[in-house]
């Protein structure tokens, strides 16, 4: 099931993307659902899915009991899943019920085999926030 | 008591040899891969499960095989033998395909074009093997990476060979991960790994609107035993980007070539039988597919480094491993490899442009050995 393009506009990720990039994307996405408590990415595993958040609140355990916690619409985890080092740095835990919109390594790929420049601009987003990412995961922060 | 005899002696487990087990082993290794690990599931799932089904013992006769004309399992795989899934699957890569990058830099073409060396070299090792020229021709094809143009070449030149040349050629695309990076590290210095491409120009819309039309001719000209794949993907092509037909777009590329992956996967395993698949031919194909599928990508990088010498604006060697036509597994390497060395490189849309052009060149590649082996 897909998700309506209206449903990213609003976004920080998607904030300069035009109509035909949203509806690229929206096509893409799948919405799930997350139990309180369930786990969602697991730190050291392979990374395939990557997510976006719709609501909820997620924690997110990184390595010497480092950890943060993500509940702004719009915020992403998994962003290993298309960049270095493709697993997990973390373990996401959902603290409460709910939303996210999540799109698997592969059909990422297609979606860039589908609109290069548009697969670009994701790409370079995600780098912004692994980077981000890997030095609170690091303890500079 | 007689009747349960027969019975029994109609089972399976009576039936069965060694080959059947070996055989129903690798199924059940492509199921698991694809399950446990999420390894290419899209192609393991339905080859390893189609190798389960074919390699059921039956009482011969029954027609209930794959090879036993009337089964419900041959009349499937006719799909196969005539070559009609890899034209519906080459329709929906068409649809989903952008080749705005490949339009940007058509420079980055000719690496599609020099990978293609992998698929003559090994037809050349293949014959002096001792292979038939057709049966060498469908095993270089492989050199290609391109599943659904190696069945289809196989099918037109040597139809006893689809199982294992299709189960060598999925094979290597889905162990792309584990074949190209050594090569391409191997190949190329730490400074040519850290080469930044410049930004791709923008390409109009009118750009990808022609080309469709002007590479169906420029290939099928070229090549008109390529039509039966070319034709459909460019028509795919033609469909995603002019814009006026999204809703035939999208089947394209989602239910018609799920529909033939499907099909194309699960009778390419059911065709595995063990007594017609393990032989020592199955071998020697496994290995020629493996030596293929190398030179193709070192190929690649080798004429990248050589296009460099006479460059201003140097070529990140790298992008020479995503000229085969493995999309976009070998561009999504390529990407890897290049992002190891340097997180900020991104390499992936060049990789794409070098990819899509690896898929048409392996097609013109298959068109032109029909034609020559016909």
């Amino acid at each position: 099931m897909s998700i309506d393009a209206h449903i990213l506009k609003p976004l920080d990720f998607f904030a300069d993307f035009n109509q035909q990039e949203l509806e690229e994307c929206a096509a893409a996405l799948k919405p799930r659902t997350v139990k309180a408590g369930e786990i969602i990415i697991k730190r050291g595993t392979p990374a395939l899915t990557f997510f976006i958040i719709l609501s909820g609140t997620y924690e997110v355990d990184f390595e010497k009991d480092r950890s943060i916690v993500l509940e702004k619409k719009g915020e992403v985890m998994g962003w290993s899943t298309v960049v270095h080092p493709f697993h997990y740095i973390g373990t996401v835990k959902a603290s409460v019920e709910g939303e996210v919109l999540e799109i698997s390594s592969r059909d990422f790929f297609e979606l860039i085999q589908g609109d290069n420049a548009l697969g670009e601009k994701i790409m370079k987003k995600i780098d912004a926030i692994a980077s981000e990412r890997r030095t609170i995961a690091a303890g500079s922060q | 008591m007689e009747l349960f005899l027969q019975f029994i002696s109609n089972t399976g487990f009576f039936l069965a040899e060694y080959r059947n087990f070996v055989m129903i082993g690798i199924g059940s290794l492509f199921v698991y891969l694809a399950i446990a690990k999420e390894y290419e599931p899209l192609l393991l799932l339905p080859i390893g499960f189609g190798v389960l089904i074919g390699n059921i013992p039956f009482f011969k006769g029954f027609g209930l095989g794959i090879y036993e004309q009337n089964s419900v399992l041959h009349y499937l795989y006719f799909g196969v033998t005539t070559g009609v899934y890899p034209s519906i699957v080459f329709l929906g890569l068409g649809a989903m395909t952008d080749f705005s990058s490949l339009l940007a830099r058509p420079k980055l073409m000719l690496l599609g074009a020099a990978a293609q060396t992998g698929i003559w070299a090994t037809l050349l090792s293949a014959m002096a093997l001792g292979f038939t020229s057709k049966e060498a021709a469908s095993i270089a094809i492989i050199g290609g990476a391109d599943g659904p143009t190696s069945i289809f070449l196989t099918a037109k030149l040597a139809p006893h060979l689809i199982g294992p040349i299709a189960i060598a050629a999925y094979s290597y695309m889905a162990l792309i991960p584990i074949i190209q990076p050594p090569i391409m590290r191997l190949l190329t210095s730490r400074e040519e790994r850290l080469i930044r491409m410049p930004e791709p120009r923008p390409v109009s819309k009118k750009e990808v609107m022609i080309f469709p039309v002007v590479g169906l001719f420029l290939c099928c000209f070229l090549a008109p035993a390529s039509i039966p794949l070319l034709g459909p993907f460019f028509f795919g092509n033609i469909m995603k980007e002019s814009g006026v037909v999204d809703r035939l777009a999208n089947t394209a590329r989602t239910a018609v070539i799920d529909t033939a992956t499907i099909f194309l996967g699960l009778t390419v395993g059911a065709s595995t039988q063990g007594d017609v698949f393990l032989n020592a031919k199955s071998v020697g194909i496994f290995l020629l597919g493996a030596v293929a599928f190398s030179i193709a990508t070192a190929s690649g990088v080798i004429f990248a480094k050589i296009m460099n010498l006479f460059m201003k604006e140097k070529i990140n060697p790298l992008l020479g491993a995503a000229g085969v036509s493995a999309v976009p597994g070998s561009a999504r390497e390529v990407h890897l490899v290049g992002l190891k060395e340097d997180p900020t490189n991104f390499l992936l849309m060049h990789a794409m442009a070098c990819n899509s052009s690896g898929v048409i060149g392996s097609a013109v590649c298959a068109g032109i050995l029909w034609s020559f082996m016909m």
